[in-house]
């Protein structure tokens, strides 16, 4: 029997639930080591993008640009459709890349962090190269799109250092960084990173109460002042029927008018997101109808912020 | 290509010849490279591609070569039709219409193709089979992986 080539068979791995893909790992050695490769947890959020994202192409997106990295960088512009890919950069031992905007300048750069080798370009420039930048501390990005956030010209990310967490702030203008220590006791707040006002928050959930259904505490940290490492802190209980369980629902993130936005992870029947604002201390539900058959299995839903205010023209 | 040219014969590697509509058969990039290139006739071989499985790759393009043509058939109801499609092929034909849509260079076939495997394909074993390979972890490495990841494996 033939074999089926390596990228047809990542095609088929990208469109499974991601839990078949942690069991999947223990295929063999070869397999177990490609699912793990930045290749492919990248082309399983593209894949999951374009086939579970709910709601329509957005009539005015907030986005303006697009990165998408599988071999080679690709800058994707919804809002022409129009994509391009930039020059090859060649890294050894896998690299990480963002998008960052410098809002002074109004310019994207593309910023690629590999072990020792850190690079950027400056998009819609003739730059031929990617350029070095020197930065005075080895990292390693996670792969989740969670843990990055571009706010005001300064790019996000969470990142191992030795063998603690750091958040990696890089000034997407001057090309400089500074890193804000993370202990390790409150690592798991920063698993989701958003932009609050401007600011950079941090956010998780969890209810210690022994009655799951309908409550969940929020816990929100909000970086005042980075010289000085300074953040504030905020903890919120919502109640609301319709949350059943509070470990299927995810942050998407905070809209506009500072509210945040949180999801339910899967399809169900009503299908619910949630608004709660901090300000107001309200929580708002809205049911999303339109999954269709997709009701009868599980399938997991994916949300985006930028996306979502366009709720009000459904 | 003049247009007088509207019918075009795909040989399969068995050498089954498949009479067809240009219109179809272009929507595999390979064949309308090939036909760009003129540097096939009439008739073009298909060497990666057996009869049984090109039969059915020109049925799907002729069932979409229509409704691109005059739209009067649903989008719905052609997401049916691609549902039933794949419904009844045993592992053995998705694995060779993947090869084909692949080689033929259709991608709405291929992701159909792919998607049916992931939406068929459920244990470890069977993706054994399908890969055509041996699990090499220890039995040790194995419940290691399983232990690390608990959550995945707890039904």
């Amino acid at each position: 029997m033939d074999s089926i080539p390596t990228d047809l068979v990542l095609n088929i791995f990208s469109r499974l639930h991601s839990k078949s893909i942690v069991r999947f790992r223990c295929l063999s050695k070869l397999w177990g080591s490609k699912l793990h490769h930045p290749y492919f947890t990248d082309l399983f959020l593209t894949i999951l993008d374009s086939s579970t994202s709910l709601i329509p192409p957005p009539r005015k997106p907030r986005v303006e640009l697009l990165l998408f990295s599988y071999k080679v960088h690709v800058i994707y512009n919804p809002s022409t459709g129009q994509c391009a890919s930039l020059p090859e950069l060649r890294t050894y031992g896998g690299s990480y890349s963002f998008l960052g905007f410098d809002p002074i300048d109004k310019q994207f750069k593309v910023f690629s962090v590999a072990k020792d080798d850190h690079r950027i370009r400056t998009l819609g420039t003739k730059e031929m190269t990617w350029r070095k930048v020197q930065c005075p501390l080895t990292h390693y990005p996670y792969l989740a799109w969670s843990k990055r956030i571009c706010i005001n010209g300064v790019l996000y990310y969470v990142a191992e250092h030795d063998t603690s967490e750091l958040i990696v702030c890089f000034d997407v203008r001057s090309e400089k960084f500074k890193f804000i220590e993370v202990m390790e006791e409150e690592c798991f707040i920063y698993d989701h990173l958003i932009n609050y006002k401007g600011k950079l928050g941090g956010i998780f959930m969890n209810d210690d109460s022994a009655d799951r259904s309908g409550t969940l505490k929020l816990c929100l940290r909000v970086l005042e002042d980075v010289e000085e490492q300074k953040w504030s802190e905020y903890v919120y209980t919502l109640q609301d029927d319709k949350i059943e369980d509070w470990y299927s629902i995810s942050v998407v993130g905070v809209t506009a008018t500072g509210e945040i936005l949180l999801s339910k992870d899967y399809t169900s029947k009503p299908y619910y997101v949630f608004y709660f604002s901090p300000e107001r201390n309200t929580l708002q539900s809205v049911e999303i109808q339109g999954f269709g058959e997709y009701y009868e299995h599980r399938h997991s839903v994916s949300a985006f912020i930028d996306y979502v205010e366009d709720l009000n023209f459904l | 290509m003049s247009k007088s040219e509207k019918k075009i014969v795909l040989k399969s590697l068995d050498n089954e010849a498949f009479e067809v509509e240009k219109a179809v058969a272009l929507q595999s990039q390979t064949i309308w490279v090939m036909c760009e290139d003129k540097c096939v006739g009439n008739e073009i071989p298909l060497e990666n591609v057996t009869g049984q499985i090109l039969a059915k790759v020109i049925d799907y393009c002729k069932k979409h070569a229509v409704v691109d043509g005059d739209g009067d058939e649903s989008s719905e109801e052609l997401k049916n039709w691609d549902t039933e499609f794949t419904k009844n092929m045993d592992q053995s034909t998705l694995f060779n219409m993947i090869l084909a849509a692949n080689y033929l260079n259709i991608k709405s076939l291929l992701n159909l193709t792919c998607q049916a495997v992931a939406d068929k394909t459920k244990t470890i074993d069977e993706f054994h089979t399908f890969l055509n390979i041996e699990n090499n972890f220890t039995p040790e490495e194995e419940a290691q992986i399983c232990q690390e990841n608990l959550w995945a494996f707890d039904d």
